[in-house]
């Protein structure tokens, strides 16, 4: 009896044999377009759009009525401004009546590029502030919120079951809205890094935020190029096919320029420490025995520990730069799926370099 | 029917549809798959079973067990494509170096491949009608009643059926 338990065991070993979940997806998502399901969902949403009218109906009036010259006034202040919760507020309400997935995406990333823009001005009005400083880390928080949002949503979106053309249409919008926050964020950088160092980190937390975007739009480009093979949108996969070549080459340029910065940056780190080195020695020497001897632990400890962080860097860097040499090969195969992959994990190797 | 024509049905057979779909996708994949060894061929075998069953529903016809529909049309389908190819069933030697990297597409992947034949060999050696009714039971988990339907035999003849192909697995595996 137990031998025929066991050779049921040795059979039920096959059930580990399973599709690919890209193709069940697709072939599930061009079933229900086939059976025009898009549709019959859309016709049966009446009392969604009313409550939705209500809600609008409401906020106009709220615009309209006392509170109206407040909202408005509120909708120019900067983050260190009284306002400044207002108009947060009113951003919230607006994210509530956008309808769609779409147009919620392009809110969400909308909005990230307006907190970085309300870095640039603030810094311009309060010059070299302090102020500066607290204001930056808080706007770019809420920037990272709505990057992670717009993710969500995009992530939501390849569920959805559309076709590749709507699906390309969106995620073609997505990434060109993505690209004008990260060029903010690269003007946000290039005006305050210097000032604030601190804030290359949390620039950088910025920059993962959108690669995780990209990569989930991404997702939905290959997947649109494999369903365009078996069924007839060519001229959509082609457009995918574009698109992804693109993408490859926007995160080969953006690892490229991240390892550069890094290098300069471990350079410079490179050079204080030399700088530590000769002038702790020529201090020693210059010290008696006994203020040597009191302080000679010290400041070597905290030079090898800086020159254990520097080597460790430097491999990280020199990982980066691999994974870049190979993201530049996949590219000029053709691999742009692979590209991607190998540029961001080479950025991400430089940030931790960094 | 192109393959893009829309094909309107009712809400109820639309959902009916696609419940068919998420339970009995991967089965049918992985019985294609066994049949065919090709992951392509049984993907496209699989989707081509779908799209002839929601024809068969678009021409106004209703189907009472979508479990015995679909394994029948996708067996017609494999023995259509034999034929086609004019050829009979393979046997494991026969199936090409990367057939087992079409059963490691699943992150709980059959990692020996040694292992893997082993199985295969013992279920090739089963009488055709055996396989199916093995694969049914232990693979994909239907009872016995649904085997019945399946198959088209009596529930009797099933157990007896499940009963000499475990003692004929158990003699060749050794167990």
């Amino acid at each position: 009896m137990f031998k025929i338990f066991q050779t049921i065991k040795t059979l039920k070993k096959l059930k580990k044999i399973e599709p690919d979940k890209r193709w069940l997806k697709n072939q599930r998502a061009y079933f229900t377009r086939i059976m025009n399901i898009e549709e019959t969902i859309k016709a049966a949403r009446p009392i969604f759009f009313r409550k939705t009218a209500v809600i609008a109906l409401t906020v106009l009036l709220v615009f309209l009525g006392i509170g109206g010259g407040a909202i408005n006034s509120a909708q120019a202040a900067l983050p260190s401004d009284a306002l400044y919760p207002l108009k947060l507020f009113t951003e919230k309400i607006q994210g509530l009546l956008v309808i769609g997935n779409e147009n919620k995406i392009d809110f969400a990333l909308k909005l990230a590029e307006k907190r970085l823009e309300e870095i640039e001005k603030e810094t311009e009005r309060n010059g070299n502030s302090e102020k500066n400083e607290r204001v930056a880390f808080t706007a770019i928080s809420h920037a990272q919120d709505n990057l992670k949002k717009a993710e969500t949503l995009i992530k939501e979106n390849s569920g959805s079951g559309k076709n590749e053309n709507e699906n390309f249409k969106q995620i073609e919008k997505a990434l060109k809205k993505l690209g004008k926050v990260s060029e903010r964020k690269n003007r946000v950088a290039a005006k305050l890094s210097d000032k604030i160092p601190e804030l290359s980190s949390a620039l950088n937390s910025l920059d993962l935020a959108s690669i995780k975007i990209e990569e989930e739009a991404n997702k939905i480009i290959i997947n649109g190029i494999i369903a365009s093979t078996t069924e007839p949108a060519v001229s959509a996969g082609n457009d995918l096919f574009n698109l992804l070549k693109e993408q490859a080459q926007k995160a080969i340029e953006r690892a490229e320029k991240k390892i550069r910065i890094v290098e300069e940056k471990l350079e410079r780190f490179a050079e204080k420490i030399s700088d530590t080195q000769i002038n702790g020695n020529a201090d020693n020497e210059k010290r008696g025995e006994e203020r040597q001897e009191k302080n000679q632990g010290k400041p070597l400890k905290s030079l090898e520990r800086l020159v254990q962080e520097l080597e460790d860097s430097a491999k990280k860097l020199e990982s980066a730069a691999e994974k870049l040499n190979n993201a530049k090969k996949e590219f000029n195969e053709g691999n742009f799926d692979k590209t991607i992959k190998q540029a961001n994990e080479a950025f991400k190797k430089a940030v931790e370099a960094e | 029917m192109d393959g893009n024509e829309i094909i309107p049905l009712d809400t109820k057979t639309q959902q009916a549809f696609l419940r068919a779909f998420d339970e009995l996708a991967p089965k049918l994949y992985r019985f294609s798959l066994l049949k065919v060894s090709s992951k392509v061929l049984a993907e496209d075998l699989v989707s081509q079973t779908f799209l002839r069953t929601l024809q068969y529903l678009h021409n106004g016809r209703e189907i009472k067990t979508f479990s015995v529909f679909l394994y029948q049309v996708l067996k017609n389908l494999i023995t259509d494509h034999w034929r086609s190819k004019n050829r009979q069933n393979v046997s494991l030697e026969e199936f090409p170096d990367d057939i087992f990297a079409d059963y490691r597409q699943s992150p709980e992947k059959i990692t020996n491949e040694i292992e893997f034949k082993r199985i295969m060999d013992g279920l090739n050696q089963l009488p055709k009608d055996q396989q199916e009714i093995i694969h049914w039971r232990f693979i994909d988990g239907f009872s016995v009643k649904e085997i019945a339907a399946l198959s088209g035999k009596k529930n009797s003849a099933i157990y007896v059926s499940i009963y000499r192909a475990i003692n004929k697995l158990k003699q060749h595996w050794h167990v």
